[in-house]
């Protein structure tokens, strides 16, 4: 095990540390800020996969322009589901078990366009990468990176430094007294959850370029996003994307020096440590 | 009042009679899997009410104890040999451990409620599953109970289990009833409506829902030992999967939570629902595989279609076989397992199944995984032609272990095989977020 293999499994950790930050921005946002636990946001991001795979085997749409369909679309998809968990007053706690239902329809509408085979979008730069002293740097990755890196600044600009960012918070840590001073948490809360979709997006068109499509491989996502949440902290962007990366790393390291099987076992055993010792944290 | 309760207890008397001679009255063993599945999901859709239905704590980690009971009888009676009999408590014993050991640290923390507990409870379900799969208690392949020996109770296999569930869902209802009527189901509740309020009157929180927790899992691990036996091969995915909690959870709300009999309601309506629209899923390959170990059918297919996406097989046991062709059609199923493992199952009215087992990981590259009698863990993931005649294989490939995992084969199919049924496929490469690892 020389120490050049290790880093180099760290650096690909931290950049799929960057995937998991940008899946779990959205997530961590709507938590956070509209208190609903959206579990159909791993489920949007991988129809937008679908979206951008089949854009670009059909049409050969770039993955570019296809982020140009994808975001408008997601966001009013984002929209159009906020007015239904809206128009049904879902509490937090059952918004997983109707974001969880939502899931099970988008994985069957997944499923019955594009089966259950398993889709892997090939593209000719997929395989670039830069070259850093003795490491190579996939320059996907390294742009789903810098993409994550990017949307969690300016999430994090807007919620510290703009009057929109003040009021969502306000509205989020207390709706009556925010709405008395003329905030309109409804209309807020239909912008958020329109961007946190677009961000889900976002997400899908990265996870169509890395790995492979399945509709089954939307669970697999679940558990190590939700610990990312967590760790980072509930409406906390930069944290999101932190606990991403700091889950990555753990993992990449955990595949190389152990053995891959046990990497589930880090995210996990980090969250519940978390969890148990440091509850304030959160 | 009086003549209405007698009536009830009569009518439930003669129920329980009839659901225990059910089978010994040449019931087909499709129908007794059948209502084997819905005892399953009775007893662990009760035993969740128990602890998460009655106060409000709603474990997502139930398939810790259910999985730890799962291998608890695969261990000892599949690995050591121990007559099964002593599994079920035993399995019961090692879930109510593991619970008081969770319970004691996590109860103590005021802040772990609502759905930090929910998490909590699901990343402890996902730890002990790597800790299975990664030890020589799973080790990834999988366990086969194939040589199990269940107690003879006069009927077939899938009888024994279809009892053995049976029992387990009376008991859990049973024990869940009891637990709502007595002092400690009146606290529980009042747990349930404010926690807070509740210790200040005086209701032991701590120990009430660490009894809960016990008993709640103590059902949950003792399910799962009737469970292993009658899936015949366990593995982590299956054992720990999502499906577990989340049914259980819906099943619960479904039904009432807060009532003894509401979530048995739930988990019969969403099991029938289920079947309806799915199939028989999963579970019944595993069962297939029982079949055939006990009664040296020659070989077992399940085949259940489900859009395309499919689960597949057919069993292959004839009566079995027969039922399903006339109440389906099925045309050529495709059995995914995690990735890229595909079975191939033609299925015609009067003929008999045709199947064809593949994995594919390279594009245009088809493989299948081939294999012969007794294990051959080479020829999976190479260029291995399927022949005709030769066996099937269950096959399980992780996606994020980069793991390729397959169990024991059936008995040859001699003849069975058509070979013009592989299915090509444009099957992706392996995952990346796998490779990166490499």
């Amino acid at each position: 095990m020389s120490a050049t293999l290790v880093a180099q499994s760290a650096i690909g950790g931290a950049l799929l540390g960057g995937i998991y930050g940008l899946l779990a921005l959205g997530l961590s946002l709507s938590w956070g800020l509209l208190r609903l636990v959206n579990l159909s946001h791993f489920a949007l991001a991988f129809l937008a996969a679908y979206v951008t795979y089949q854009l670009g085997t059909t049409f050969n749409f770039p993955a570019w322009l296809s982020l140009l369909v994808v975001l408008p679309v997601f966001f009013l998809a984002g929209i159009a589901l906020h007015s239904v968990f809206m128009m049904f007053r879902v509490s937090e706690f059952s918004s997983m078990l109707v974001t969880f239902g939502v899931t099970v329809l988008i994985e069957s509408l997944i499923q019955w366009i594009w089966s259950a085979d398993f889709r892997k979008y090939e593209t000719s730069y997929a395989q670039e990468t830069l070259r850093v002293g003795p490491f190579f740097i996939p320059v996907l990755e390294l742009t789903a990176f810098a993409c994550a890196l990017v949307l969690a600044l300016c999430a994090w600009i807007v919620l510290r430094h703009t009057m929109l960012g003040k009021a969502l918070r306000a509205a989020a840590y207390d709706g009556p007294t925010a709405a008395a001073f003329g905030i309109n948490a409804n209309k807020l809360s239909y912008l958020l959850a329109g961007l946190c979709a677009a961000s889900a997006g976002v997400a899908g068109i990265f996870i169509a370029l890395t790995s492979t499509l399945a509709p089954s491989q939307i669970e697999a996502w679940i558990g190590v996003v939700f610990a990312v949440v967590i760790i980072g902290g509930l409406a906390n962007p930069l944290g999101a994307l932190a606990a991403g990366v700091l889950i990555g790393v753990s993992e990449a390291i955990t595949m190389a020096v152990v053995n891959p099987a046990w990497a589930p076992l880090v995210a996990f055993s980090i969250l519940i440590a978390l969890l148990l010792w440091k509850p304030s944290w959160l | 009042m009086a003549m209405t309760r007698r009536l009830i207890q009569a009518a439930s008397g003669i129920g329980l009679v009839v659901l225990f001679a059910i089978p010994y009255l040449g019931t087909p063993d499709f129908y007794l899997s059948y209502l084997y599945i819905i005892f399953f999901w009775i007893a662990l859709a009760t035993s969740w009410g128990i602890l998460s239905g009655y106060t409000g704590y709603w474990s997502f980690g139930h398939a810790a104890f259910f999985g730890a009971g799962v291998y608890t009888a695969a261990t000892l009676a599949g690995k050591l040999e121990a007559p099964f009999l002593v599994t079920i408590p035993a399995a019961a014993a090692l879930a109510v451990l593991l619970s008081v050991v969770i319970g004691v640290i996590v109860f103590r923390i005021k802040s772990l409620r609502a759905e930090f507990f929910a998490l909590l409870t699901l990343s402890v379900a996902f730890v002990i599953s790597a800790l299975i799969s990664n030890t020589w208690i799973d080790g990834g392949a999988g366990v086969f109970l194939g040589n199990i020996s269940l107690p003879p109770l006069g009927t077939s296999i899938p009888g024994v289990i279809y009892l053995f569930g049976l029992i387990i869902a009376i008991s859990s209802l049973v024990i869940s009833r009891a637990v709502l009527h007595s002092r400690l189901g009146i606290g529980l509740l009042a747990i349930h409506d404010d926690e807070d309020v509740a210790e200040v009157k005086g209701v032991p929180t701590f120990r009430y829902k660490l009894i809960a927790f016990a008993i709640s899992s103590a059902i949950a691990g003792a399910a799962g030992a009737v469970h292993a036996a009658y899936v015949g091969y366990v593995t982590v995915g299956e054992t720990f999967s999502i499906t577990v909690p989340l049914y259980v959870v819906l099943m619960s709300i479904l039904g009432g939570a807060r009532h003894w009999a509401g979530p048995a309601i739930g988990a019969t309506l969403i099991t029938v629902a289920l079947s309806l629209f799915v199939g028989a899923g999963q579970a019944e390959l595993g069962r297939t595989v029982l079949v055939e170990r006990h009664e040296s059918a020659p070989c077992a297919l399940l085949v259940v279609q489900r859009e395309r996406g499919l689960v597949a097989v057919d069993v292959y046991a004839h009566h079995l076989l027969a039922e399903m062709v006339v109440e389906r059609e099925f045309g050529i199923a495709l059995f995914h397992s995690k990735l890229g493992a595909q079975c191939a199952v033609r299925v015609e009215e009067g003929k008999r199944p045709a199947a064809t087992f593949g994995c594919r990981a390279e594009q245009k590259r088809r493989f299948a995984a081939v294999v012969g009698e007794g294990e051959d863990r080479g020829s999976i993931g190479q260029d291995a032609e399927l022949r005709a005649g030769r066996a099937v294989c269950v096959v399980e490939v992780e996606i994020r272990g980069l793991m390729l995992r397959y169990a024991e084969l059936r008995a040859p199919l001699a003849g069975l095989i058509d070979e013009d049924e592989i299915l090509r496929g444009n099957g992706g490469r392996r995952s990346r977020r796998a490779s990166s690892g490499e």
